[in-house]
């Protein structure tokens, strides 16, 4: 490291072949991720790389290049850190595809308040309003217009119950 | 090594030499003040543009190459201080008149700043390892910031401190080769 300090070009390569394993398991063994890993070991090698002719014969060079790595991966950590917490769109992106956090809130929102107006139904009526959405039609000559009587009367009730609740329709 | 390692280390070496590059332009530092001191002291620009350019481009590509020669480019940009600063002074002196002869000071004061020059960088040269690389790029520097001095007496000035250099020099570096012989 001293020789190559000095510019002698011919201690590159024993340097490189030293330092870039050395600063992967380190940077391993910190991080536990391989591919995080190498990221800030080649993130470190290049900074020491850059800085070599800077580098004081007086100090340990492997204890400086480990400075160097230890900075990347107390860097890496942060930086992952802050993007599991505050990357809204990393929040945002949900496994069924859902929308942001503002949309998700409305809709659990509007999901309370429905439980909330259908608790007030009876039995049947929230059968009936199940099948519809469920796309369930009952089979028979006279089902048909009953079944459709019987929404409609369950449609009035649970407008009832949400005009009640919170005064619109 | 798998290509990708290789591919690694041709990076890693090419930013190795960007730092080099980098370390190299400190010397710049020092160049550039003394072109702009001996723009001061009224060096012609015709003369300081191509001398100036060539220090500056030798002593950067020195630093850059190894620290022994940067070492050198320093130890000649010290040996040349005389030569450039002298002549220049002799001249603001005027004349010179020694038992009713008078004559202009500044051939003279160019073989004796290019002697101090040459012993300097040969005293030097002799405590490297490879003294004679040492002595030969020191010299270059030195010789150029001299030439920007010494140019006040014209080219023979310049060729004056070229003999003071080759006259102070050859003692000491034949004496250390007979010591290491």
């Amino acid at each position: 490291m001293i020789a190559l300090s000095q510019g002698d070009r011919a201690a590159f390569r024993p340097v490189f072949s030293a330092l870039w394993p050395l600063l992967c398991r380190f940077s391993l063994h910190a991080l536990g991720e391989a591919a995080l890993a190498e990221d800030a070991a080649q993130t470190a090698l290049t900074k020491l790389f850059l800085h070599a002719s800077e580098f004081d014969p007086g100090r340990d060079a492997i204890a400086w290049a480990l400075g160097f790595a230890s900075f990347e991966v107390l860097s890496l950590r942060k930086r992952k850190w802050r993007r599991e917490r505050f990357d809204l769109t990393l929040l945002a992106a949900q496994p069924d595809g859902g929308g942001t956090p503002e949309d998700m809130a409305i809709e659990r929102d509007l999901r309370a308040a429905a439980d909330e107006a259908l608790g007030v139904l009876r039995q049947q009526d929230i059968e009936t309003l199940e099948a519809v959405l469920e796309g369930r039609r009952p089979e028979g000559p006279r089902s048909g217009a009953t079944f459709r009587k019987r929404v409609q009367r369950a449609i009035e009730r649970v407008r009832l119950a949400w005009r009640n609740k919170h005064g619109i329709d | 090594m798998a290509s990708t390692e290789e591919d690694l280390e041709r990076r890693m070496r090419a930013i190795f030499e960007l730092g080099r590059l980098a370390w190299a332009a400190r010397m710049l530092v020092v160049i550039v003040p003394l072109l702009f001191v001996a723009r001061w002291i009224g060096r012609p620009a015709s003369l300081l543009w191509p001398v100036g350019g060539a220090l500056t481009l030798l002593a950067f590509g020195l630093a850059f190459v190894h620290l022994r020669y940067q070492r050198a480019a320093v130890a000649g940009i010290a040996a040349g201080l005389p030569a450039l600063l002298l002549p220049w002074i002799f001249r603001i002196a005027g004349e010179v008149c020694v038992g009713g002869k008078c004559f202009d000071p500044c051939l003279p004061s160019c073989l004796l700043t290019g002697a101090i020059a040459g012993g300097l960088v040969a005293m030097r040269a002799v405590k490297e390892e490879r003294h004679w690389s040492f002595w030969l790029a020191a010299l270059a520097v030195a010789a150029l910031l001299g030439t920007l001095g010494c140019s006040v007496a014209g080219g023979a000035g310049v060729l004056g401190l070229l003999g003071g250099v080759a006259a102070g020099s050859a003692p000491v570096l034949v004496r250390a080769e007979l010591r290491r012989s």
